[in-house]
């Protein structure tokens, strides 16, 4: 009798678990973020350089992480293009999506060139992307594969700026950083400065599968699971600018020399954003009673409002001091009070 | 015998100047794409009382010095901010599930920009830009909802701005 009820027991089983997979799949529908996306690889001179931190060359490292990256990659319609720049060339024109042929093209990156006499002229391979990205529909994410040490030609995060003028929210530049000397690192946050849109990734640390597998989530496409809402901040949405440190002395409110720099950077800030009311915020830290902070803080907004205003802050702005009733920060160590002490520009 | 009249030699440069004046720009159409890239980068510079970004060598290790400072202050905001990990907010809901929420900046996509200040040069600026998120985490009992892996659920975009004097740090 247990003989003929194994099998039994075993067919259940099998449809049980056929019966939570497709439970499972139906409950997390893929939706794509992009219409196509490009594969742009930094074919320098540097790039065939070994990196400490990743344990190999760049460009060794590179390839496979392409490989990966594409594996990771769902079959949701895109159009893709795998192209290399110093020097630009097509290794996959815009093509629908098919892992073998992105597989293939990524398979034709060389990996044992001269260093010496190849320089890295970033700016240029952007420019020269820019045909590729005119004859794209849709949103195009574009994921570049560097060490950002431009040393030659055109000013890639001018250039990068240009295109994302010339794109208006069409397109996007994903860096993934082999950086790995100063200025490589800051050309590479240059970038990545320019849009919110884009997902940040460390070459190193997209080796871990989990890591990489959430970029390309970040990067690629949504999940409509049965879970709650996101709501992500979008790109392009109001940020919350905080002066980090606008020494106001203390009991003093009053505007002085070095706080200009901060205060313009604030002023350039506010002028491209896409809001056009916002609150200025005082607050400080727990010391001290609840009267004396709110008009203290209050003044200090008032102070920054007053200079905003003045040098030609067209949109609107609102007052408010918070005082120490709305901490952000635990007033219980020194370092929360400083980080409670601060003027905040919120959009309203 | 005549002596060649000044004039002469006059027109020989005039014709000369002229001639250049024709093949220069001939010979940078003539030029190679990279060519015309390069001298383009190099008109930039030249034109520039500023070095541009890429080629600005103290813009850089002002860069680099704001990054590590920056990586410290993100910390210290994570370690400090009041619903942080260290105070996770940890509820019942209806449904009889437990969620376990805190909020924290994702360090893994902060970035750093660091400006030369436009009214005075001895002073740099520096952002940190990054999104502070609202984290969650869901399961049967509190115990495993805060042991458990947590997905962002909201963010919000955030910039700290800060100024250096040269030589000052930045702090």
């Amino acid at each position: 009798m247990s003989m003929r009820k194994g099998p039994l027991y075993t067919v259940v089983l099998a449809a049980l678990l056929v019966l939570v997979m497709a439970v499972q799949a139906q409950a997390e529908t893929l939706k794509p973020k992009v219409d196509n996306f490009i594969l742009f690889t930094d074919y320098s001179g540097s790039m065939n350089m070994r990196s400490d931190a990743i344990g190999s060359t760049k460009i060794v490292h590179a390839k496979a992480l392409l490989s990966k990256m594409n594996a990771e990659i769902p079959a949701l319609n895109y159009q893709s293009g795998v192209y290399t720049f110093a020097p630009f060339s097509t290794l996959l024109a815009p093509v629908a999506y098919d892992k073998g042929k992105v597989l293939t093209a990524t398979q034709a990156i060389k990996t044992d060139y001269e260093i010496y006499g190849r320089n890295t002229p970033m700016g240029m391979g952007l420019e020269d992307l820019d045909p590729v990205l005119a004859k794209m529909n849709g949103k195009t994410a574009v994921i570049i594969l560097t060490d950002g040490d431009s040393n030659y030609g055109t000013d890639p995060v001018a250039e990068a700026k240009a295109l994302y003028t010339k794109y208006n929210g069409r397109v996007c530049f994903h860096v993934v950083s082999y950086a790995d000397n100063a200025r490589g690192k800051m050309v590479v946050d240059e970038i990545r400065a320019l849009n919110r849109c884009t997902v940040s990734a460390d070459a190193k640390a997209l080796g871990d599968a989990a890591v990489l597998k959430k970029f390309v989530r970040d990067v690629f496409y949504d999940v409509e699971a049965d879970a709650a809402p996101r709501s992500m901040a979008p790109a392009g949405a109001c940020e919350t600018i905080t002066f980090g440190n606008l020494n106001f002395g203390f009991d003093k409110f009053q505007i002085v020399p070095d706080m200009l720099p901060a205060l313009e950077q604030a002023l350039a800030v506010l002028k491209t954003s896409s809001c056009d009311k916002f609150i200025v915020e005082g607050h400080t830290d727990s010391v001290g009673g609840v009267p004396y902070n709110q008009k203290l803080s209050e003044r200090r907004a008032n102070s920054v409002a007053k200079w905003l205003m003045e040098k030609g802050f067209a949109g609107k702005l609102s007052i408010e001091g918070k005082g120490k009733l709305q901490p952000k920060y635990d007033n219980n160590t020194s370092e929360g009070r400083a980080l409670n002490r601060r003027v905040e520009i919120r959009s309203n | 015998m005549r002596k060649v009249p000044a004039p002469s030699l006059l027109a020989s440069l005039a014709l000369t100047s002229l001639l250049l004046a024709t093949a220069l720009p001939a010979q940078a159409e003539d030029a190679s794409p990279k060519d015309a890239h390069a001298a383009k980068g190099q008109l930039l510079a030249s034109t520039d009382p500023t070095p541009p970004i890429h080629m600005d060598k103290d813009l850089a290790l002002e860069h680099e010095r704001f990054t590590s400072f920056a990586r410290g202050h993100v910390q210290r905001m994570n370690a400090n901010i009041i619903g942080g990990k260290h105070s996770m907010n940890v509820r019942k809901g209806h449904d009889g599930m437990f969620r376990a929420t805190y909020k924290a900046i994702d360090t893994a996509e902060v970035v750093c920009q660091v400006r030369r200040a436009d009214h005075d040069p001895s002073y740099f600026v520096g952002v940190i830009i990054f999104k502070e998120q609202v984290l969650e985490s869901v399961a049967k009992n509190a115990n495993d909802c805060r042991n458990g892996s947590f997905q962002p659920v909201a963010e919000t975009a955030h910039r700290v701005i800060f100024s250096s004097k040269r030589g000052g740090g930045w702090h």
